[in-house]
């Protein structure tokens, strides 16, 4: 293969050679706009060469010597590009009239079709490389934040590297990730959202594309577009095509970018530096302890601290910890491409590296990318083609991020105490006892600068994507198309635990590698002819066989004898376990699409396909799915008013089938772990199901296309209803069935939404122009019937937080237990909180008294991308808008049950001037599931009642009700309202029983708005371009992430709501998910030769 | 040209082949990594590991039932208020079903294969994984558990008479298994056995020892047990001479101490820190300075700081045990009347976390993290070990059938051999002897002990009580004791000054969240209305509480 590679470049050289040996006449004029304003600045390129000149400020142009025969390119941004004949001519004065959009713009559709937009009759999204490369992002699907209607993409944390979520028209699977199928040139791709292993997440697979190399990026988002790829597009598809040399100009080109742009931690989730640790209350440091409500800094107290050896110093706050831990992050991005096109082929070249430095010490990330992508035309006839793609993406060290575990560094520095400078911390061994003894100031956590430093979660990934192809013309009709395609990568984790680590005292190390490919070979052979003047047909039928293969090893020494020794051969005897397995899949498929054109006018796209999976049982193996879609141009059909200048109404309606994953349907035991030198052998509460039948999944989709203004203004809009029906459900039943989970085929999944966009250029004039971009989305998905016998189905469950969907309730609902109140009507204490005899709020405990507090969807979601140019300047915002949805934040829960947030110094405010009870009494509602008092007089604590509360501060609090006692076998009620039958409380505890148990407390509104990028540019002029032999350059500022806004206020990023829950990410769900708010600012430079 | 456009002729060529070459897509779906059919040996070492941990979990030293049992209270906030104040957890029994569901899998097998050995074995774990999760929860699914493969996921509630009965017959069809006469042809291999090495014999022991406590657990219910055909005497009867005769027969799994999983739960591998929070209840250590029980020392550590009117100066002396540990224990000075002076100093039962938090600081002025109080005793040394020589997981101990077959002489229309009193100190001495202490051995005179009034059967006014409570302290952080004081309402534990619900100590264990099914709700609720309210279960609250009466203890007065 590599010598004929040489071969297909080794023509291009002298094809380029060539081009400049042709020269003659002279040519001039002068171009104006529409309008009739001189036009400054137009390019005029001489078509299949590199040779060109811009006009002047007066809108003249000269070119030197042309061949009479050439072809001149006149383009102009907002402007049709127009192709002159010189034709013998010296002179020749240009007309340029404002560019349509889109029109007869041709989308990339399924199986990599080149089809005229307006043929379509479902929506495609598409995202042009540039827009994807205005600010650099290290993962190529954070640059479609925002850009595709119908589409919502969520980082799932605050790192750099971290997965990235992307849902088209709401998730509509309630098992899998809901990610859509990537496909890159023809090859489907790896990708999925999680990407986690031991509590690090290690980003999407799709991150190790070079958004660099992207030259577009469609997104197929219906049934109706997606239906040819069958089972595995049922949550959308994503076709990247990478530039290929072949759409350049001929000749050789060379571009070349640099990005460096810094990541800079701008707001740090506060917490109150006014009290130290502990929780028996501000009389008492207590430096073991994770909470806060501890003796008071900087007013003088004194106490030994950790590191004070027993002597009492003055206690003081660090207010600082965050910034004194956080650094600036740094990311270098350099790309260069080589590309040739020429009458017999053409190639690119290219070559990229990222390297990141995290905000969080001793953390990274890179990826090394390498890409070739050729084609040559062997015969008239016969075309092959070829890709290679290679990748490698690692880290040294992704941090922790799962807050249940305490090797994550944000958990690690939200609870410590404010009396501690983690400056002293940072030499993180104890002195002479390296490696073995980490420097703490409390058992209950690690020490952050440790965690960082040793107990690392490191990964490295790599990746080769290649594709063989040819394409044969038998007829000038009919096409052969073959393809080859592999996409293929291995991934090595491999985690350390160093000695003294919380919980892992004697230190562990994991590996754990998986390898992953799959192969698909496809024959296609396609017709394509204009019947008769009126009808026009495009057809095709095809072939593929998909084959998928994944292995994992993974082996864990869970102790370490020698510290510091790394290896699986260090474990302690009996302590080191071991995994192996593999698994395959293989699908056939047929399939085939006719499209008849009439006039065009009209548009029918017909589509089926059959498939054969392997995991499915053999008599329900085959499955069968068409679609339909029809698109009509209206303004072609009706003479409508002159300000449409173009309407399309569109209609589709597809099925798609889906199988399931490998070894779904026969029940296996599971082997355990051993229990000394004894093997376990175990059946699992997973319960397979040998009927299953294939998924099917029915889109029915309207639209509309209009071009308004001569089309200053385009709009596409969509609604859509998706039916998913016998979807595959691993749904979790009672463990007393004899199983917790089992494998069925749901009835109903129904999702309804609209997407619109809107692509305007609202000014333009000769220097100056406006474009703005709109995209709206909103999804709402029911589950309308879940299967016989069952009606509900539950995700998670976190701290008294039900995240559940009930039969015809919407997907992201979730639930908690009411507060016990006195039920008893005829009592004066009706309504009022029943609290327990301690004086703690308590929990209707009744299952039957489940209440909603929320959703976690959004009510829509909307992106908007204006720019500006003006000049040679450009400047290009991406502002992301999330409206509605809730969020139950764990870590709000903790601060308040920590002391972390100044908010918990006192409870809910009160009149100390006035007797509290009847404060109470008067308005109760105010009151009701508060905590009352404050953590010394200061703050509103109450005096102790004698003989309780010894040496404590005035800081008695109490929760807000009544109490049940019993007298004589009688119950009757007695006031806890600050009186003198309350059950005083500490402010901890107060506040405990007020929050904890009760998640409405600490449910917020999801609502959002991020300036995501911004990118400033100035294009160098064509001037100075030529006087450095450059095509084209460009520098500018870009920023990232540089402003957000939410609604709720708590210092939590709505779009982090997101737990990772053993194979699947819970949306709605944040804990400690707190990372600091960063954005990047950069600059690059862009050159082409 | 030519060469390549042959070239890519042949390329066509290839590219067609797999066409042709079909993979078998039923073969392709065939699970490499996981059998279908194990032996059931494999099995039997899942669930008998797992029984044993779950089992010790429930009463063990950071569990509620030891804080209502006052073996434990806490010293600080953490846990407080399940430990010390009764506001406890729900329970879960997703551990016994999932162990349930294999136990049905060896119990199949054996049947299929005419195997009696693992057939009675299965039966036996079958009743005591039920009988655990009925003890505790009251009516739970059993005759229509365990039916998910035959599509019944929403299995009902059944009344807790009826889980006994079946219990009870379980262990009687495994005694007939296990008195076959060629019941040493079948064999478990010994390594797979963790409690007995495949021993028929003992397992037989077991099975009696199981059927003894199960009859004296329904003691109160006899009558109604009769009327469902479960005659509890001729089951005493039967098992009295059957049940174990030493400790060498105890129900037990070892900690291996090699995983988290295998290990103590106090251990290094377990937990970073020491078990400083639990700290000995008052109650118990009393108890054990009272009787002069040499136990007391197996299980606590002397008080860091024990206050002291005879010296002058703080004074750090060495303290040893009578089993020769020693520690450095400092003696301060004080006058102040109010302070414990023990070496041995619990924690009262329910204080309020203030006040546990500076229990016996005495004139203390130096500050002290809450839950490492100087002043309180804590948990013995081999309570932070992975492994230790005498911390195994008791299933069932050879004192406890003592304990029953005295009980059952007590109360008489039995046929017993022995007396109440020779059973009694039979019990006593195998829960020395459990412990390490030999008579002779250290300075230990067993009669000694035994003499003591407070010890001894015949000096004892209420002859129950004195039993129930040595069985209370030979059951140190297991479950059974719980039972126990349930359904006999001895030793007779009071609360403390403050608790969640009314001065009285739990009864049973809140179910687990139930499925939200209609259908699973319509069982749940029967269930729950079964439940007998006591006047401690809040009002507007669901009697599915831990102060409703479950049908054992229903009608029978007990434990209040």
């Amino acid at each position: 293969m590599k010598k004929r590679l040489l071969k297909m470049l080794l023509p291009c050289f002298f094809l380029l050679l060539a081009g400049s040996l042709y020269a003659q006449n002279p040519v001039s004029g002068v171009v104006r706009s529409s309008a009739g304003e001189l036009l400054p600045g137009v390019s005029i390129m001489v078509k299949g060469t590199t040779q060109g000149v811009i006009t002047n400020i007066d809108g003249q142009y000269t070119i030197r010597s042309v061949d009479p025969q050439a072809i001149l390119v006149f383009s102009f941004i907002g402007m049709e590009k127009q192709e002159i004949s010189v034709s013998g001519r010296n002179t020749i004065d240009v007309t340029m009239s404002p560019s349509s959009i889109g029109v007869d713009e041709v989308v990339v559709t399924a199986l990599g079709l080149k089809r005229e937009k307006k043929a379509l009759g479902y929506s495609v999204g598409e995202v042009k490389g540039d827009n994807l490369t205005e600010t650099t992002q290290s993962n190529v699907l954070n640059a479609l934040q925002g850009k595709v209607s119908g589409v919502k993409i969520n980082q799932m944390d605050g790192t750099t590297g971290s997965s990235v979520n992307m849902i088209i028209r709401g998730a509509t699977s309630l098992n899998n990730d809901n990610q859509p199928l990537f496909v890159i040139d023809g090859v489907p791709v790896k990708n999925q959202l999680n990407n986690y292993y031991n509590g690090a997440d290690f980003g999407n697979q799709i991150s190790d594309i070079n958004p660099d190399d992207i030259e577009s990026v469609s997104v197929l988002k219906g049934a109706s577009a997606a239906a040819l790829y069958g089972s595995r597009a049922g949550n959308g598809v994503v076709l990247i095509t990478t530039r290929s040399g072949s759409h350049g100009r001929k000749g050789i080109g060379v571009s070349l970018s640099t990005t460096n742009a810094f990541e800079i931690p701008y707001h740090y989730f506060p917490v109150q530096f006014t009290f130290g640790s502990g929780k028996a209350g501000a009389h008492k440091l207590e430096e073991p302890e994770n909470e806060a409500w501890g003796a008071q800094c900087d007013v003088g107290e004194m106490w030994a601290l950790w590191n004070s050896n027993g002597e009492k110093v003055p206690l003081v706050s660090y207010p600082n910890r965050f910034k004194d831990f956080f650094q600036t992050g740094f990311t270098t991005t350099n790309n260069i491409g080589v590309e040739g096109n020429y009458d017999k082929g053409f190639f690119r070249l290219s070559v990229g590296d990222m390297r990141n430095k995290g905000i969080i010490p001793n953390v990274d990330l890179n990826r090394s990318t390498i890409s070739l992508n050729s084609g040559y035309n062997v015969t008239k006839r016969l075309s092959v083609s070829a890709m290679f793609s290679w990748s490698e993406s690692g880290s040294g060290n992704r941090p922790n991020i799962d807050g249940d575990d305490r090797n994550d560094i944000v958990r690690s520095l939200t609870e410590m105490g404010a009396q501690v400078n983690i400056l002293d911390l940072k030499d993180y061994w104890i002195k002479g006892q390296e490696g073995i003894q980490q420097l703490k100031y409390k058992d209950k956590q690690n020490n952050a600068w440790f965690i960082a430093h040793e107990n690392t979660n490191a990964f490295k990934r790599e990746r080769l994507t290649t594709k063989v192809q040819f394409d044969y013309k038998i007829t000038d009709d009919l096409t052969l198309m073959g393809r080859f395609s592999r996409d293929g990568n291995l991934e090595n984790r491999e985690s350390k635990r160093a000695f003294s680590s919380y919980s892992e005292p004697l230190g562990n190390y994991s590996l754990h590698d998986i390898y992953r490919k799959e192969t698909n070979m496809e024959l296609n052979l396609a017709y394509k002819k204009d019947l008769n003047e009126k009808w026009s047909l495009d057809a095709f039928i095809a072939g593929n066989r998909m084959y998928s293969f994944s292995k994992e090893i993974s082996n864990k020494a869970s102790q370490l004898v020698i510290p510091d020794l790394y290896t699986i051969s260090n474990g302690v005897p009996g302590t080191v376990t071991y995994y192996s397995g593999w698994a395959q899949k293989a699908i056939y498929s047929v399939y085939g699409m006719a499209s008849f054109g009439y006039r065009q006018i009209a548009y029918l796209d017909l589509t089926a396909r059959n498939d054969w999976s392997s995991t499915l049982p053999s008599e329900n193996r085959s499955y069968f799915y068409p679609s339909a879609s029809l698109s009509v141009l209206v303004s072609e059909m009706f003479s409508l008013p002159q300000w449409i200048s173009f309407a399309k109404l569109r209609a589709g309606l597809a099925q798609v089938g889906n199988d399931t994953s490998p070894y779904s349907l026969n029940q296996n035991f599971s082997i355990s772990s051993d229990w000394g030198s004894s093997k376990r052998i175990y059946m699992s509460g997973g319960l397979q199901n040998p009927n299953l039948v294939p998924e099917k999944a029915t889109s029915l989709e309207f639209g509309a296309d209009l071009r308004l203004l001569k089309n200053r203004i385009g709009l596409e809009a969509t609604w859509y209803k998706v039916q998913n029906e016998n979807q595959v459900l691993s749904i979790s039943i009672p463990v007393e069935s004899g199983a917790t989970s089992k494998k069925i085929n749901t009835g109903l999944i129904e999702s309804k939404g609209w997407e619109i966009s809107l692509n305007t250029t609202p000014v333009i004039s000769r220097k100056f122009r406006w474009d703005m971009g709109i995209n709206f989305t909103r999804n709402r998905t029911w589950l309308v019937e879940l299967a016989e016998g069952m009606t509900y189905s539950q995700w998670n469950e976190t701290s008294g937080a039900y995240f559940r969907t009930y039969e015809g309730g919407m997907i992201g609902d979730f639930y908690c237990l009411p507060m016990l109140k006195v039920t008893d009507q005829t009592s004066p204490y009706y309504g009022y909180p029943l609290l327990n005899g301690n004086g703690q709020y308590q929990t209707d405990n009744d299952a039957n008294h489940i209440v909603k507090i929320g959703n976690a969807n959004p009510d829509f979601n909307l992106g908007i991308q204006p720019s500006f140019r003006y000049g040679s300047f450009s400047l290009y915002a991406n502002i992301d808008w999330n409206q509605g949805g809730k969020f139950y934040s764990n870590t709000m829960m903790f601060m308040q049950n920590n002391g972390m947030r100044d908010d918990t110094f006192s409870g809910i405010p009160y009149d100390s001037n006035r007797d509290i009870v009847e404060q109470i009494k008067e308005n109760p509602e105010y009151f009701f599931h508060e905590w009352v008092g404050g953590r010394n007089a200061e703050y509103g604590g109450f005096p102790w009642p004698s003989g309780s509360g010894a040496g404590r501060l005035q800081d008695a609090c109490f929760n807000v009700g009544v109490r049940e006692v019993v007298t004589n076998g009688q119950k009757s009620y007695v006031e806890n309202l600050g009186g003198t039958t309350t059950k005083w409380l500490s402010p901890f505890e107060a506040c405990r029983y007020a929050n904890r148990p009760f998640p409405y407390r600490n449910t917020y509104d999801a609502t959002f708005i991020k300036l995501r990028e911004v990118a400033l540019t100035y294009h160098v002029s064509k001037k100075i371009n030529q006087k450095f032999h450059l095509q084209n350059s460009s520098i500018s500022v870009i920023a990232t992430n540089m402003f957000e806004w939410t609604k709720a206020d708590v210092d939590i990023d709505p779009e982090r709501a997101y737990k990772p829950n053993g194979g699947a990410w819970n949306n709605g769900l944040e804990y400690y998910n707190t990372m600091p708010w960063t954005g990047t600012l950069g600059f690059k430079l862009n050159f082409e030769f | 040209m030519k060469t390549i456009k042959i070239g890519a002729y042949i390329l066509i060529l290839a590219l067609l082949m797999p066409f042709v070459s079909c993979l078998d897509l039923d073969e392709v779906n065939e699970d490499p990594n996981n059998p279908v059919k194990v032996s059931s040996n494999y099995i039997l070492t899942y669930v008998l590991s797992k029984t044993a941990l779950y089992y010790k979990a429930l009463g063990n030293y950071n569990s509620q039932i030891a804080g209502a049992m006052q073996y434990i209270q806490v010293g600080t906030n953490e846990s407080s208020w399940k430990m010390n104040h009764y506001n406890w957890d729900k329970g879960s029994w997703d551990g016994y079903y999932d162990l349930l569901r294999n136990v049905k899998i060896i119990n199949e097998y054996a049947v299929e294969d005419g195997n009696p050995l693992f057939e009675a074995v299965s039966l036996i774990l079958r009743a005591s994984l039920y009988g655990i999760a009925t003890d505790i929860f009251g009516d739970i699914p059993y005759s229509e558990s365990l039916k998910a493969g035959e599509e019944l996921y929403f299995p009902k509630y059944d009344e807790q008479k009826n889980i006994y009965k079946g219990i009870l017959e379980d262990l009687n069809k495994a005694e007939s298994l296990l008195a076959l006469s060629n019941i040493t042809d079948y064999k478990i291999t010994v390594a797979s056995d963790l409690v007995y090495g495949g021993s028929a014999a003992k397992w037989r022991k077991y099975c009696n020892a199981l059927r003894l406590r199960y009859a004296m657990r329904l003691y109160d219910k006899k009558s109604e047990m009769t009327g469902l055909g479960i005659d509890l005497v001729s089951i005493v009867n039967d098992a009295a001479n059957k049940a174990f005769t030493s400790n060498d027969d105890n129900a037990n799994v070892d900690y291996i101490g090699t995983t988290a999983e295998n290990s103590h739960p106090g251990g290094k591998l377990n937990s970073s820190n020491p078990p400083y929070a639990s700290k000995p209840c008052k109650t118990m250590v009393d108890k054990l300075k009272s009787l002069n029980d040499p136990r007391l020392y197996r299980w606590l550590d002397p008080v860091q700081i024990k206050w002291d009117y005879t010296v002058t100066a703080k004074t750090d002396k060495t303290v040893t045990n009578i089993f020769g540990d020693t520690y450095t224990v400092t003696y301060m000075p004080t006058k102040n009347p109010n302070v414990d002076t023990s070496l041995y100093v619990g924690l009262p039962m329910g204080l309020a976390v203030q006040d546990a938090m500076t229990y016996n600081y005495g004139d203390n002025t130096t500050t002290y993290h809450s839950e490492r109080s100087p002043f309180i005793s804590y948990m013995n040394k081999r309570y932070r070990e992975n492994t230790d020589a005498l911390l195994q997981m008791d299933l069932m101990m050879y004192s406890e059938v003592e304990f029953l077959l005295s009980e059952a002489a007590l109360k008489g229309g039995f046929s017993i051999t022995g007396t109440a009193e020779s059973h009694y100190k039979k019990a006593i001495e195998a829960s020395m002897t459990r412990w390490g202490i030999t008579n002779g051995k250290n300075g230990f005179n067993f009669d000694s002990y035994y003499n003591n009034p407070l010890v001894s059967y015949s000096s004892a006014s209420n002859k129950l009580e004195r039993i129930m409570e040595q069985k209370w302290i030979a059951g140190w952080l297991d479950v059974e004791p719980w039972f126990d004081w349930r359904r006999t309402g001895y030793p007779a534990l009071k609360a403390g000054p403050v608790n969640s619900y009314g001065p009285a100590l739990p009864i049973r264990m809140e179910y687990p969240v139930p499925n939200s099914d209609e259908k699973y709700m319509v069982n749940y609720n029967e269930a729950v209305e079964r439940l007998q309210t006591t006047i401690y279960v809040p009002a507007g609250q669901t009697k599915d509480h831990s102060y409703s009466k479950i049908w054992v203890i229903q009608g029978t007065g007990k434990p209040y």
